[in-house]
């Protein structure tokens, strides 16, 4: 009995491992900066997190189908598509990390290129992330500037190779992508979402069964990603220094990071204004067959949790 | 017994079905991880879909010729250049350790290179194939050549033969049949590295399909894509394995399916 009881004593002291889907060189700086500084220690010690890091949103939903990620950050149409998957996987969205009005999404041409305005790229060739935020803001563009482009749907980093290379004619990133070649002065802002009040956000998206069975780990969780959208919005020198370091093998320019901090805003809760940049992006794939149903909405997005991490004391200095 | 010279069609069509069989009864009883794997009959849903779709044609046309060009490309650079390794250790020296650097590089990792060369995405996307083939290519052709018997060099020259009838009747013909077989496994590395030349294309094909799909985590619709894929590089296989058979008769059995 007693060697039983030594035995139950040693496996609670054992660290419980989370897995924390994360994709660097985007804009999810609350994700960067909660992992990065390790902002979810004081409230969860008895925790060990392995960051799972995937160059798109895609191998992240593929992987927490699969059962092998408990909390993803995903940028609102990867949200949406999982959301889609109901019947596969239940999953969540339970925070947004960061959201912006538009200035995320943009429209580039090479510095010197002919293209000067909207419409001189009527039927010519875009370059955009097929089903991401990207290329459903290229269609609005095209809607309400009553032009057709010419469609390539390719991953940022091979768009960008098919621009300087002449091979596409404009080009729609995601940041910091985008903050990067302006930077570097390969390419302009034709356009951006602000101009179309063209909302996008990037959020948590936890796995139910997971927070069924960790309410605890979640909540924790949640409650560093809050100190985390503070230290953004009342320390933003720190929180590009964490992301600096952070990103340090992508080599990406504190200043280019700190350009993308200019359009950002952090929001603490889910409000209605947000929610709608999901439901909209969902009839976008609903209208184009790039998802085959509607979700659940209603239980999709729930921020019980964040409610809950919300009353918590802020350990953060 | 009748059947062991034509082989046995009914066994081919056995092994298909056992395979479907097996698929639905793990994924049904959820076996391992086999839960998580679409179903069969997801997978003719979405291939009904698909199949019955103009995006099919155009999708299977592009990446047919794709394929074929980057193929066709290999042979005719590939053949000549084999051949000269194969024949002239001087040329071997010369270019074989260049031709070995490269081999294991794998087609992904040509992807920015490949964009940043070629004036268009279309040739882009070709090379990223031609790639796949080209090293089987040479590789069997040099094979072809070390394995003819050195007699028959030798024999030729004694007769008078010049080093052009020598390459003409000795070589080519000597290497014909492994050349063969560097196409046809050539012909299925192309198909295997459609997928990542195709990430690049940016519309139509086969292999850009599945990227597509994988984006939007249609995953039924991938394994569809994977089994046209499978369907149709097998038929060229085949096809180039038929003309092998014609082209040099005293070698079947190298060819046999």
């Amino acid at each position: 009995m007693a060697f039983l009881e030594a035995y139950a004593a040693a496996v609670s002291e054992e660290k419980l491992k989370i897995v924390i889907g994360y994709q660097p060189l985007t804009p999810t700086w609350g994700a960067t900066i909660v992992t990065g500084a390790k902002l979810w220690k004081p409230y969860l010690p008895h925790v060990e997190v392995e960051r799972f890091d995937a160059m798109s949103g895609m191998p992240l939903v593929n992987n927490m189908l699969a059962d092998k990620i408990d909390i993803a950050y995903l940028g609102d149409m990867p949200a949406i598509i999982i959301a889609s998957k109901g019947k596969m996987s239940q999953t969540r969205f339970i925070s947004l990390t960061d959201a912006d009005e538009g200035g995320a999404a943009v429209i580039y041409v090479k510095k010197d290129s002919p293209i000067r305005t909207i419409k001189d790229l009527d039927g010519k060739v875009v370059s955009i992330t097929f089903g991401s935020y990207t290329h459903r803001f290229a269609k609005v563009v095209e809607a309400a500037e009553k032009v057709t482009f010419k469609f390539v749907g390719q991953a940022p980093e091979v768009g960008l190779t098919n621009l300087q290379s002449g091979k596409v004619d404009a080009w729609s990133p995601w940041p910091p992508y985008g903050d990067m070649i302006e930077a570097r002065g390969i390419g302009e802002r034709l356009v951006d979402g602000s101009k179309y009040h063209f909302d996008s956000l990037r959020g948590v998206v936890v796995s139910k069964a997971f927070a069924d069975k960790h309410l605890d780990i979640v909540v924790g969780w949640l409650r560093a990603e809050l100190d985390a959208h503070r230290m953004l919005r009342d320390h933003p020198e720190k929180a590009a220094q964490i992301i600096y370091d952070d990103w340090k093998r992508y080599e990406v320019p504190l200043e280019v990071i700190k350009r993308g901090f200019t359009y950002k805003s952090f929001p603490d809760e889910i409000t209605p204004k947000w929610r709608k940049v999901l439901t909209d992006g969902a009839q976008f794939l609903l209208a184009h067959k790039f998802i085959e149903q509607e979700s659940d909405w209603n239980s999709f997005i729930d921020d019980s949790w964040l409610q809950k991490s919300a009353v918590i004391p802020s350990q953060m200095e | 017994v009748v059947g062991a010279q034509q082989g046995y069609p009914v066994l081919r069509l056995v092994s298909l079905v056992l395979v479907i069989v097996a698929w639905a009864g793990l994924v049904h009883f959820g076996v391992y991880r086999f839960g998580y794997i679409p179903s069969p009959l997801s997978v003719v849903g979405a291939a009904v879909d698909y199949l019955g779709s103009r995006d099919f044609l155009v999708d299977a046309i592009s990446s047919a010729s794709r394929v074929l060009t980057a193929w066709g490309a290999s042979a005719i650079i590939g053949i000549p250049l084999g051949l000269l390794i194969g024949w002239k250790r001087w040329f071997s020296d010369l270019t074989f350790p260049v031709i070995e650097l490269l081999r294991p590089i794998p087609p992904i990792a040509w992807i920015p290179a490949g964009i940043l060369f070629f004036p268009q995405i279309e040739l882009s996307v070709i090379f990223i194939c031609f790639i796949g083939s080209f090293f089987p290519v040479v590789l069997n052709t040099i094979l072809g050549v070390k394995q003819i018997d050195k007699t028959y060099f030798r024999a030729a020259s004694c007769l008078g033969a010049s080093d052009r009838r020598i390459f003409r009747d000795v070589v080519v013909r000597g290497a014909v049949p492994s050349i063969m077989i560097g196409l046809a496994v050539g012909m299925g590395i192309n198909w295997m590295a459609l997928v990542a030349a195709e990430m690049i294309a940016g519309e139509h094909g086969l292999g850009y399909m599945i990227w597509e799909a994988y984006s939007l985590a249609q995953y039924p619709r991938i394994i569809v894509g994977m089994m046209v894929i499978g369907v149709i590089g097998a038929g060229m296989s085949a096809a180039i394995r038929y003309m092998g058979r014609k082209a040099v008769p005293w070698q079947r059995s190298l060819l046999e399916s």
